[in-house]
């Protein structure tokens, strides 16, 4: 069952990296009609659809106590993504908060 | 002021949509969620409303107001001051889930619970260069 809480975290996070990706690509003016038009802003929906699903089936079986605070993990993966595929500068909180949301995910697991 | 209580509602509104997402997840006592879900919406077991769809639909419906309110209060503050209110959702669900969901507490958890919320709260938190890459969230 835990896997799903990854699965639905991965799905979350996901969805967070196209929202992203789409803003940065809406024109100005009408904004919601650009976002309309954006595939991404579907596959972002969809995304965090999928995510609620896999959470959903999680939660009929485990604390919400015990899995709710993996998603915070979700900040750790956007890190990871600024700084190893954007190249983005992370400073010495950053990684501090990174090992404490992961040391944090293991107790609440054990 | 405003835009503070405003972040504040939509943190609770989250963490209430998450509590009701696991007292419907409790509600199902089969340990296949499809069938479950189907004898729940279908009332099969029944013939009174099924509580746990109840419980989902207010979960749903906490959790999709709580996106356009997140919205406008990003709206008129910076991301790097409105996003801390974020980390508070760890512990008012670990509170709700003890509280109201039966939850068992104990001190591993609630130390794992303390350091996710510092951690997020870090993380979040502006870095010299400006805004952290963290919140290219949006």
């Amino acid at each position: 069952m835990i896997w799903l809480v990854g699965l639905a975290v991965l799905c979350t996070a996901g969805s967070q990296f196209v929202q992203a990706l789409a803003a940065r690509r809406l024109s100005d003016g009408n904004v919601l009609l650009a976002m309309l038009k954006e595939p991404l802003v579907y596959v972002a929906y969809a995304l965090l659809g999928l995510g609620l699903v896999f959470w959903l089936i999680a939660l009929t079986e485990l604390d919400i106590s015990q899995t709710y605070p993996l998603f915070a993990l979700g900040f750790v993966l956007t890190m990871l993504f600024a700084r190893f595929g954007l190249g983005e500068a992370v400073g010495w909180r950053g990684w501090f908060g990174a090992a404490l949301i992961v040391a944090g995910g293991v107790l609440c697991n054990l | 002021m405003g835009f503070w209580l405003l972040g504040i509602l939509a943190t609770l509104l989250g963490a209430a949509g998450q509590l009701l997402f696991r007292r419907f997840g409790q509600s199902q006592n089969s340990p296949n969620f499809m069938e479950g879900l189907l004898d729940s919406l279908l009332g099969v077991k029944s013939f009174d409303v099924p509580p746990g769809v109840a419980y989902l639909g207010a979960g749903a419906c906490c959790y999709f107001l709580a996106v356009p309110l997140w919205v406008r209060v990003l709206r008129d503050l910076p991301l790097s001051r409105a996003y801390p209110l974020l980390s508070l959702s760890y512990p008012l669900v670990y509170v709700g889930a003890i509280w109201w969901l039966g939850e068992s507490m104990s001190l591993v958890r609630t130390i794992g619970t303390a350091l996710v919320t510092l951690g997020a709260l870090l993380a979040i938190a502006p870095t010299d260069e400006g805004v952290h890459p963290a919140n290219l969230r949006i």
